[in-house]
Formats: C-alpha cells, structure tokens, sequence
C-alpha cells in the first residue's frame, strides 16, 4: 500500500515568516490521520499546500505519489476539502453550493448520489433552501462536510471540520467519518477536540510553530510520557528515589504516588512487590495532557 | 418611539467615527484632489478665446442630457463652464461614497453579527441607525468645506467664495439625499447587497430622469423631482441659488424619518421586503465553474444590460431636433461645412441652413444623426467599461473572501477557472454595446422623420469599432489579477485616465499624444474616419495577449496571496 499524503522537507515562507519548517510527514493510505497543534501553529498552512492553493517554497508535497502543486487538477479528482472556517456564497442556497462541489468534483457525466446527499441533508439536519448568508458558522460547516461526504472521494481533507458543530452533530460527524474508513477511504483530519482524535484517529501528528514535533499512533505517543502511579503495600515504600524514570514522588501515610516513565515501568513495578502491594493504579496520560505537554514551549523535548 | 430609542447614539457615533475616519478620509481628500486639481490644468489648456468656443458644445442635447442644462452660456466665465461640466459628475460620486458608508455601518454589519453585540449593549434599538447618521452628517459637512475651501483656492476670479462655499454644499446636500436614500433601503432589503443594489437603482434612475426636464423646460418638473437635477439648479458660480440645498436636505430629512420608523417596525436581520426560500437544488449553472461564475454575475449583467438600453434610448430620443440644432451651433456648423461653408451659409435662415447641411453631409457621404449617434457610442462605451472591470474584478473579491479556494480545491485547474471570469467579461463587452445600439436605434426609428438617415449597419459599426478597447481593458485587469493581485484595485485609476483623456479631451485640452495611452485612444470614431480593420485586429490580439499573460501568472502564484 502507498502513502495517500507525503511531506518532504516541505517549508513555505510568507515573507520573511516561516510558516512550515522542514517539515516530512507520511501517511498511509486508508489511514485516520489526525493533524493537531495549537492555533497558528501551521496546520491550515500545510493544507493549503497539500490543496496546492499554495506553493511550497522549499520540499515537496504529494498526494497518491502525484505532486501536490503540479498535479492539483487531478488529485482534486480524489479529494475532498472541508476548511475550518467556511465562506460560502451569500446569495446561494445551501443546496445549490452542496450540488455545486459534488458536480465539481464528480465525473463529468456520471450521475450524481442524489439519494445519499438527501440522507445526509436529513442527518445533518440542515435546511438546503436557506442562502447562505443566514446560515450561522455550525450550519456552514455542515454544507461542507455534506457536500464533502456526499462525494465519492478515496481521501477527505478535514481542517477543524467539527467548530461550530454542535455535540448531536459532532456525533453525525464521527459516524460518517467511522463509515469512510469502513470503506477504506483515507481521512487527513485537522482537530482540537481530542474526543474525537481519540475515537477516529490511527496515528496523530503534532505540528507546534511550523515544526512537526511528534508522529505515531497514540500508543506510541503515550509510549513516550509518563504513567500516574497510586500505590498502597503492607509495608512502608522506600527506595523510590533512587529509581531512574520515577518523578513528582509525593508520601503519605500508607500510600505513594508518582510519575513514571513508560519504559521505566518494569523495573519500578519490581521494585515496588518487594513491599507487599495491597492496591496498585496506573493511569495513562489522557490525550489532554500529551498534547498541552507538546503545546506549550517550554515542554519541548 | 421612545426617547430610550436613541440611547448612547453619540457614543456609537464616536465609535463609527473612529473606524470610518480613513475611509472617509480618503474619499474625501481624493475627490477634493481630482475636482479642485482639475481646474488649473483646464485653465492653462483653455484661454479665453477658445472658451467661447467650448460654450456651445454644452448645449448639444446629448451633453445637456449627460451633464445637464448649459448654464455656462449664461455667463460665459469659466467657473460657469467647470460647474457645468463637472457638477453632476462630483455629486454622483459624492452619493456612492454616501451609499457605501450608509451600507457598511448598517446592513453589513448586522450580516457580520456586529451590530447584534452593539444591540445586547445597553443601546438604544435606532441608536445604532441615529449614530450612522449623525456619522453621515459630520462627514458630508466636513466634505462640502473642504471642497469649498478648495474650489475657491484657485484663485480663478470667476470663482468666488459664495459659489465655491455653494458647490461644496451641494455636493454635501445631495450626499446626505443619497445617505438617506440608503438607509431607507437598508430597512427594506434582508441583506447589504440588496440595500445597496436598490440605491445604485435609485441612483440610475433619478440621473435619467433629470435629463429630459434639463433638455426641454416643459418637463423642468422631472429635474426638480430628481436629486440631481436639484444640484444642478443651484447653479453655483451663476446665479448662486441657495433654494435647492433646503430642499435637499429637507427631503434627507424626511427619507431619514421613514428609515427610523421601518428600522423601528423590522426585526434584526430581516427586511421589510422578506426573502423567499431559494432553490434547494442547483441548477446546471452548478455544474461548471464559468457557470457558478456566470450565476454570481448573473443579477449585474442583467442590471447593465438593461441600463445600456435604457441610456441609448434616452440619448436617441433627442435625435429627431438634431437638424436644427446642429444649424444653430457654431462648433458642428465649422465641423460640418468648413471656414468656406459658414461663410456662404452667412445669412442664410435655419431652415435653409439645415438645407444646405444636409445637403453638404450628404456629400460627404453620412448624416447629421449619425454624426450625433457615432458620438455617443464613443462616449457610452467609456461606461460599458465600468460593468466589465467589476464583473472581472469580482475573481479578486472572490479569492479575498477566501471563497476561491474552495474552488480551486475541486478538481478545477486555474487557467479553466480565470479564464471563465475572462470569457464572461469579453462576451459581456459585446453583448452590453448591443444591448446600447438597439436601445439607440429602436428609438431613432421613432423620432427620425426619415428612418433611413441612420441605418442599423451604421450604428452597429459606430458601436463594435470600440469592443477591442474594451477587451483590452479587461486583459490589463486579468494580468493585475494575475501578476499583481494586491493591486487590481489599480485598474481603476488607468480606466479614471482614459476617461479623462477620452471625454474631456474632445475639448482638445490636452495634446494627442496622452489619448496614446489608452487602448480608446486608437479607435476611430464614425463617420468623420474610417474604421481601420488591422488596428482592431492588433487591439484584439493585445487583448488576448494580457489575458493569457494573466492566467499564466495566476498559474504560478498562491491563492489567497491577497489575504497574507
């Protein structure tokens, strides 16, 4: 199986602002990927490159192994985009900008799936007869996400396809999202609700000030931080201290509790059996804490 | 309406005031610049002698239909001839920048959601409107003492401090008509587009309904009903009436009242005129880009087409008198029959005079109408221009609302999606010159005693000789857009030059050679010269030559490169 996305060394200044630095990423195809980071980090920049409506300055950007620049016509083909924060026509109607993307992006002379953009239309719940310009932000975004869904695409390039949606749609959203990938479609997926990451994604990317700072799946990310230790033993725990990869160690009376390095577990949890384990609880990072771990700077490894 | 309607308009008004001050700024300085800086060039172009001559063109009825009644004759000083010549034009400027500023502070922020926060601050429900309007005031008051101020710095001695005080005020009259007019409408419609849409209409349609009461007395009426017409019975630098500017500003002040009152009546982000429920399906339109293109066009092209039609018509209908007209005006008579022509016709009566002119026109093979109908062509073309730059301007705003990566996301390659944009403004230049020459003819047809004076062949000839020029003026956009999309709006200041250059110089102000730089500047007009085939050839492949220039450099270049 090929890569459906293939970053190489991508970089792209505006100006003199380095919005993507050096950037490789690969993501297989049929793949959930998710693409997270913090606002301006560079996500929607890298992208647009990926759309080819930018020009990487340095690197090169691939889609299906085709050059994400040069061959955006056809790629266009098997795609499809759902921006973050979508404009639409003010004086379309939902339906006519629905009908228009999914035309688009068909074959021209291939019949569209009128009975699946209608069930969509339903389970969006969304009022296709409105213009655009009455639409609020979530019911924009569900134009796009049905036109988005309603076309027979093999990768969906989400940016934050889920702001502005509410929780019940949120969920239409994963459902759809859950089907694609039944069907092996590919997902390149950028998100800030982690819920969601958690719930769709095979591997997550981390983009922090235009550099990709982590890639895995979300195993392999919590293989790197550290686990919560609570442990009660018969017998007062010692030695801790001198343990490699055991952090924030904080006694009480009858229990401890720590941090621990995933990889340094083995070596502490045999430690700890010497004192007679009454209860022992281990807690991986949630999602939360690996990513404000990665956001915020000072947390950079 | 209660008194706690208006609470904190001053405070909002501060507000606005703040965040128009560049905008209105600008309009303001730009204007007084052009108007003001216009009148020394005239002034070394135009010595006095040839200035008697310049008079009778101001009264050839398709001028008095354009620009209004020849009051310049009256006293024959040059200020009389700048106010004539150059009063409408400045206050029809004047009334969009009044529409824009109306449209931004209402309509479009209450699209935005911005004037929902304003309403959940402890303001009153016409503070907002109120607040506009004081804004509108402050800023048309400010206008019309910087114009003044500005036209009497001249020095010209036929400019004095009351008539330049009065052109000022005007302008600023007919401004808060106008600010009125849009707020009115603002009510009205659901949406910022149609509020504005409403008062270009309005504008269009009081402009054309002054003309026939400039043209014949009789109809005096039309012109005193007309905003326009009104600024132009002022009459600044010759009589000096003062009456029009209270009627002006009475009649802002009533259109003013029923705009509170409906903004009183309407819930927020709904119009008096409600919006029907669009189509739940997309036409075939939405199957192709040019067609999503053609379909954003759609309402403006119809817009100027009918526009074209109703000008031609309105300029034909003066053609019936052009005879005599022609007989009793010096200018025409030199053009027509030669220094040796005036001097046999010397003494001759009109109707003899008309004899011999026709029979001369004859000879040199064409006719008084078509004369007169050539003339409009070449002026009326200038205007056809305005609707294609915005119908191919309308790629830039698209890609500024970040709308036209949405498309270029879809398999949609740049050269298909600009060159869509491209082909409607070219097809669009000659469809609207069409849509000109039938409105001119179906009319002549009517008002000539002999139809066979201007045939159809002719008119179109006159009309289409000026469609490569145009198309040169949509490949000098396309290229902006392509190469230099920050600075597409400068396309506008190169058509300001040929309009200039085009209109004003048939005064022969200025020499030959700046008509050189606008594509105008090489089509022949009918039928005095003779269209040169390989000229409109080179035009037309220029043309096509800037487009291509232009969509190759779109090719290469980030979309959205407006926004960064």
């Amino acid at each position: 199986m090929g890569y459906s996305v293939e970053l190489e060394n991508v970089s792209k200044f505006f100006g003199k602002t380095e919005a993507l630095k050096d950037v490789c990423l690969q993501v297989n195809e049929g793949e959930v990927f998710a693409y997270i980071g913090p606002n301006g980090a560079g996500k929607s920049t890298t992208i647009r490159v990926l759309l080819g409506i930018l020009k990487a300055t340095k690197g090169s950007a691939k889609i299906f192994g085709r050059d994400a620049w040069k061959d955006a016509v056809e790629i266009h083909k098997k795609i499809a985009y759902v921006p973050g924060d979508v404009n639409l026509w003010p004086n379309l109607t939902g339906g006519e900008v629905i009908d228009l993307f999914v035309n688009l992006r068909g074959d021209r002379g291939k019949k569209t799936d009128d009975a699946l953009r209608n069930r969509l239309i339903k389970d969006f719940n969304l009022d296709p007869t409105k213009k655009c310009r009455t639409y609020s932000k979530g019911n924009r975004q569900k134009v796009a996400l049905v036109a988005a869904f309603a076309s027979d695409v093999d990768l969906y390039i989400l940016d934050e396809p889920t702001s502005g949606l509410d929780p019940l749609m949120e969920q239409v959203f994963q459902a759809c999202v859950m089907e694609q990938k039944s069907k092996g479609k590919g997902v390149f997926l950028s998100s800030h609700i982690m819920s969601e990451v958690e719930r769709l994604c095979d591997r997550v990317g981390i983009i922090r000030e235009g550099e990709l700072v982590e890639v895995g799946t979300l195993d392999e990310l919590r293989h790197l931080t550290r686990y919560t230790m609570e442990v009660s033993a018969e017998r007062q725990i010692t030695g801790l201290n001198n343990l490699a990869g055991v952090h924030e160690l904080k006694e009480k009376t009858n229990s401890v509790n720590f941090l621990v390095d995933t990889p340094a577990m083995g070596t502490v949890v045999a430690h700890l059996t010497q004192f007679g384990i009454k209860k022992i609880e281990s807690t991986p990072p949630s999602l939360e804490e690996l990513f404000m771990r990665h956001y915020k700077k000072e947390g950079a490894s | 309406m209660k008194k706690g309607n208006f609470e904190n308009s001053f405070l909002l008004t501060k507000f606005i005031l703040r965040r128009e001050r560049v905008i209105s700024c600008a309009w303001i300085v730009l204007l007084t610049l052009i108007v003001v800086g216009l009148v020394p060039g005239m002034k070394t172009a135009i010595d006095l002698e040839s200035l008697d001559s310049l008079l009778p063109i101001m009264e050839i009825p398709a001028m008095v239909a354009m620009v209004g009644p020849a009051y310049a004759s009256i006293t024959g000083t040059f200020g009389a001839l700048y106010t004539n010549f150059m009063m409408l034009f400045t206050a029809i400027t004047v009334a969009l920048m009044n529409i824009f500023l109306v449209a931004r502070y209402t309509r479009t922020d209450e699209e935005r959601g911005r004037y929902e926060v304003v309403r959940s601050l402890p303001t009153g429900r016409l503070a907002n409107l109120s607040a506009v309007m004081i804004t509108v005031v402050i800023v048309n008051v400010v206008l019309s003492a910087v114009l003044g101020l500005g036209m009497y710095a001249t020095g010209d001695e036929s400019m004095c401090f009351t008539g330049s005080m009065l052109w000022g005020m005007t302008n600023g009259a007919v401004g808060l008509v106008f600010a009125a007019l849009a707020a009115l409408f603002c009510q009205l419609s659901s949406s910022s587009r149609g509020a504005t849409g409403y008062s270009f209409m309005a504008l269009g349609f009081l402009y054309l309904l002054r003309a026939p009461g400039d043209m014949n007395p009789d109809m005096e009426i039309l012109a005193r009903i007309s905003p326009l017409g009104l600024a132009l019975r002022t009459e600044a630098y010759i009589e000096n009436n003062f009456w029009p500017i209270y009627i002006l500003v009475a009649a802002a002040a009533v259109i003013t009242a029923a705009a509170f009152y409906f903004n009183h009546v309407r819930d927020i982000d709904q119009g008096i005129i409600a919006a029907k429920p669009g189509r739940a399906k997309g036409s075939f339109l939405m199957k192709t880009p040019a067609g999503l293109s053609f379909k954003l066009l759609k309402s403006g092209i119809i817009v100027w087409l009918v526009s074209m039609f109703m000008l031609g018509a309105s300029y034909s209908s003066v053609l019936g008198e052009i005879d005599e007209f022609i007989a009793q005006n010096d200018m025409y008579r030199t053009l027509i029959l030669g220094p040796a022509g005036i001097e046999f016709t010397e003494g001759f009566t009109v109707e003899q005079t008309v004899a011999f002119m026709q029979a001369a026109v004859r000879q040199a093979g064409f006719t008084l109408p078509e004369l007169f109908s050539a003339m409009i062509n070449n002026i009326m073309s200038l205007v056809t221009v305005i609707a294609l730059l915005i119908f191919i301007l309308k790629a830039v705003h698209e890609e500024r609302d970040i709308r036209a990566e949405l498309i270029h996301a879809a398999p949609v390659s740049r050269t298909r999606y600009l060159a869509g944009y491209a082909a409607i403004a070219f097809v669009c230049a000659i469809v609207l010159q069409f849509a000109l020459v039938i409105g001119l003819y179906g009319v002549a047809v009517t008002s000539l005693a002999d139809p066979s004076e201007l045939t159809f062949l002719f008119l179109l000839e006159a009309n289409m000789v000026y469609v490569p020029a145009l198309w040169v003026m949509i490949g000098v956009t396309v290229l902006l857009i392509g190469a230099a999309p920050k600075a597409s709006g400068a396309i506008w200041g190169y058509y300001a030059y040929s309009f200039l250059v085009v209109f004003i110089g048939r005064l022969s102000v200025f020499p030959a050679w700046l008509s050189k730089l606008t594509p105008f500047g090489y089509i022949n007009e009918l039928p005095m010269k003779q269209t040169e085939p390989l000229t409109l050839a080179v035009l037309t492949a220029i043309a096509a030559a800037l487009t291509a220039l232009g969509i190759f450099f779109y090719n290469r270049r980030d979309i959205n490169a407006i926004t960064h």
